[in-house]
């Protein structure tokens, strides 16, 4: 089987102008992710885990290499030349992202922000209310907070909900980093049985984990990242 | 996605002009006023894509020529240079070449396709006539003329921006800042436009004001799929509204991308000093 992302010799650093600085993050990462398989990244902090999944999803520029992602017609686009435009749709139809932390627009209720990515996909309304319902249920979120805000909810509610909207439109290909860091061991269970299950149904997933038991239960494939290189690499690496 | 608006090299110059004013002026020589003529260059070889529906955000600080770029595609001023092609949502064969059209042709664009908020509601309202007064203007010129009709309308939309429907009969003068605003708003709705600017629409407003103003459009937006370009100084109105940001200063656009990587991984040195800025 075809896998549907390739990433090969990915690289980034950051240059902060002010500072006068380059700032390493992830160096020469190669790794696939299938259909209905998890590739999980471990590695040091500082190895530029959360990078990868960042230039995946474009929050980040790639400084150099490639990452070429398959969609549901076979077309192959490199994601780190992708236009953004290009990158709009993918990150609406195909590709989907579970931050560290909760981002979401503010003064809209927790149900309303855990329907968004199925209410831009054009579904109804009230369909995706009842999914999102279903999913919040599934994940223990308590039912007198679905009408709230996330403004005021605790480290642990949050990544439920950001769990909840991640998952709520099966993505070909889901970024998860540390969707269980805050979570008390029932509701990880919980967790655990859900990205199972959304794994049967074929999505691909690339995924940081807290612990090295979740790697060990859910991932089919590791990859492992090292620290990057000192500066003067790869400084010389650019001038060579 | 269809296309709705393109623009190519677009370009105002403020003065007589000389053939180095472009050469004289931008980030790298730190001024836009051109230091053999004394022109000011507000804009120089601006170009973006529009998609239907899209928010389209352009950052920077004041004087950096951003809105100079929305008065020029909206007609409020004419560029010294560049193309813009406006195509119709409906059927997007029919194509207009902006800058190229008569007077006439260019009110009627402005009337029956863009709409625009202004930072100061002055610009926006006729503050001699009512608030459904003003309304009903828009309405108007856009072909709209039975009297029960356009009160209807006009009724509608003041109620859709939460503005008190008891009071279309008063003068914007009377309102708040927000309320203006919110009439604005409503005004700029009245003929449905496809195409929407706005120009610092909450600069000076209080934050819960802003706040409501902010929601207002989004939901306008998710209603009725307008495209915007969101003029701002504000990184705060980008992060809520904008999904691809242009960020200018000295007239020229010096970066643009996705605005989660505009805001996270800035690549240029003043979009990072922007961006650390941000309280």
């Amino acid at each position: 089987m075809q896998p549907i992302l390739e990433i090969d010799g990915l690289s980034k650093h950051f240059q902060l102008h002010e500072q006068n600085k380059l700032i390493p993050s992830c160096a020469n990462v190669q790794l696939q992710a299938s259909a209905g398989r998890l590739t999980a990244l471990i590695g040091p902090t500082g190895a530029g885990k959360s990078s990868v999944l960042k230039c995946v999803y474009r929050t980040y520029l790639p400084s150099s290499g490639r990452m070429l992602y398959r969609d549901g017609e076979g077309h192959r686009t490199d994601l780190a030349q992708a236009s953004e435009h290009r990158m709009l749709e993918l990150r609406q139809r195909d590709i989907g992202f579970v931050t560290q932390f909760l981002h979401c627009l503010p003064r809209r209720s927790a149900l309303d922000v855990v329907c968004e990515p199925l209410v831009a996909q054009g579904v109804a309304h009230e369909a995706s209310r009842e999914r999102a319902r279903e999913l919040l249920g599934l994940l223990n979120v308590p039912e007198r907070l679905w009408g709230v805000p996330p403004a005021t909810f605790s480290g642990g509610e949050k990544q439920r909900i950001n769990l909840a909207r991640g998952l709520i439109a099966r993505p070909r290909l889901l970024l998860l980093d540390e969707p269980t860091a805050s979570l008390d061991p029932s509701t990880t269970e919980r967790v655990i049985e859900l990205i199972n299950n959304i794994k049967t149904e074929g999505v691909a997933m690339l995924a940081i984990f807290h612990h090295p038991e979740l790697v060990q239960r859910l991932a089919d494939q590791v990859v492992e990242l090292t620290l990057p290189l000192a500066v003067s690499e790869i400084l010389e690496a650019c001038t060579s | 996605m269809k296309k709705i608006l393109e623009v190519r090299g677009l370009s105002k110059i403020y003065g007589r002009g000389c053939p180095l004013c472009f050469d004289s002026t931008g980030p790298e020589v730190d001024t836009n006023i051109c230091p053999h003529c004394g022109s000011v260059v507000a804009a120089h070889n601006v170009s973006l894509d529009l998609h239907e529906g899209e928010i389209l955000g352009i950052m920077g600080e004041s004087g950096s020529g951003k809105s100079t770029v929305v008065k020029n595609l909206f007609f409020d001023e004419a560029p010294s240079a560049g193309e813009a092609i406006y195509s119709d949502g409906s059927d997007s064969k029919q194509q207009w070449d902006m800058f190229a059209l008569n007077a006439a042709r260019q009110r009627w664009l402005r009337n029956h396709r863009f709409g625009m908020v202004y930072q100061n509601p002055h610009l926006g309202l006729n503050f001699n006539v009512s608030a459904g007064g003003n309304i009903a203007e828009r309405l108007l010129m856009s072909d709209i003329s039975h009297y029960g009709e356009i009160r209807e309308r006009a009724r509608q939309l003041l109620a859709r921006t939460e503005v008190l429907v008891d009071r279309m009969d008063e003068s914007p003068k009377k309102f708040s800042g927000g309320m203006q605003q919110r009439v604005q708003i409503a005004k700029a709705l009245a003929t449905k436009p496809p195409l929407l600017y706005l120009d610092e629409v909450t600069t000076g407003l209080d934050l819960s004001v802003q706040a409501r103003i902010l929601d207002l459009i989004l939901e306008i937006q998710q209603e009725l799929h307008t495209a915007m370009i969101v003029v701002t100084h504000d990184l705060g109105v980008i992060r809520l509204l904008a999904g691809r940001t242009l960020v200018m200063k000295y007239g020229r656009v010096i970066e643009s991308g996705l605005t989660d990587q505009i805001l996270e991984d800035p690549q240029h040195a003043y979009t990072q000093r922007l961006v650390a800025s941000a309280l």
